[in-house]
């Protein structure tokens, strides 16, 4: 997926007064840095990144900065946000060069329905992305995997999924999602109240 | 009741707990999860009430993690006791919480059902609560 963004020039000093100042103001200070570039410090508009962001989770994007007539090719590097609040407090932007291939996360994509959740069986997922290293122009939004042929006590694997002109750095051996039958009512139950009775002594 | 198997000293001090949780704020591992938005000192007993208040309304089906751990051991003197003659003796266990720790995540389950498990563990806890998602799930 491929987002814009405008963003302003913002300035080098990194008081925390001022970008505490910018924030208030609804703004949220970023950087753009990549290889051999000198950093850029910028601004984004609040509300306008926010609703971009939402967009963009679920799948690997890139930001098209435009500030000053310019415009950067970019990926999300680092996104810092408050414990409490829950809103973006500064995000780091990656400046992409064509051909410079980079190390990026990419999310799966989980379709069909498998054929033992029908008896029973609860869809566990263990990843929730895959790390890869590749040129800009072969990255996928997502990757796909197929739930549908499952049953229960199946997993699916690092090692099962294909992506072309990329290599992968996650350990082959992890799974991605396994099908399990849930755990029995009355086992649970008999570990919960030994456990209360060990409170009470 | 969770408790250290062994520890390097029996006695702690109290220590500060200013500030927000920066580390254990974010929903790692499953779709939902409970937040603490004030801090404190949050007993095993009171974790395993909330785990027990949790896990009752989740019936059997999902996934619960525990994302805090009673590590802190804190002292009481016996009642009627002079002041002096040295520190109390370790009475229970308590997890340092601030603002924004992720205390429980919960998969496997509709955003109903984990709102409403929520709701009645948070009520085993000292602290204000706020139930959030993980990014990309609507709550």
């Amino acid at each position: 997926m491929r987002l814009k963004v405008a963003a302003e020039l913002r300035n080098k000093q990194n008081k925390k007064s001022y970008l505490k100042t910018l924030r208030k103001n609804g703004k949220i200070p970023a950087v753009i840095y990549g290889q051999g570039d000198k950093p850029t410090l910028i601004t984004l508009k609040e509300n306008v990144f926010t609703k971009l962001y939402k967009k963009s989770i679920g799948e690997f994007t890139f930001f098209d900065i435009e500030l000053n007539g310019e415009t950067f090719r970019t990926i999300i590097r680092e996104k810092q946000i408050d414990p409490v609040k829950r809103n973006i407090l500064h995000v780091d932007f990656l400046n992409l060069h064509a051909g410079v291939p980079i190390d990026v996360k990419i999310p799966f994509k989980f379709i069909g329905d498998p054929i033992g959740a029908k008896l029973g069986g609860v869809v566990e997922v263990n990843e929730r992305f895959i790390h890869i290293r590749a040129i800009p122009k072969n990255i996928p939004d997502d990757v796909v995997v197929d739930l549908s042929g499952m049953n229960i006590g199946d997993s699916i694997h690092i090692r099962d999924i294909k992506i072309e002109n990329a290599e992968i750095f996650s350990n082959l051996n992890d799974s991605i999602v396994s099908l399990n039958l849930p755990r029995g009512e009355d086992e649970e139950e008999e570990a919960a109240e030994e456990e209360v009775e060990e409170t009470t002594e | 009741m969770l408790a250290p198997k062994k520890v390097k000293y029996r006695k702690a001090h109290r220590g500060r707990r200013t500030g927000k949780a920066y580390r254990g704020s974010t929903v790692s591992f499953g779709e939902f999860a409970l937040m603490s938005t004030q801090d404190a000192w949050l007993t095993s007993r009171q974790i395993e009430a909330a785990r027990i208040a949790l896990t009752r309304k989740m019936k059997r089906v999902g996934k619960v993690w525990i994302r805090i751990f009673p590590d802190k051991p804190v002292t009481q003197k016996p009642a009627e006791t002079r002041m002096g003659k040295g520190k109390g003796s370790p009475e229970y266990w308590v997890a340092v919480v601030k603002p924004g720790r992720i205390l429980f995540e919960i998969e496997g389950v509709d955003a109903e059902i984990a709102k409403e498990a929520f709701r009645l563990a948070g009520h085993k806890l000292p602290v204000s609560t706020k139930v959030i998602a993980r990014e990309g799930v609507e709550i």
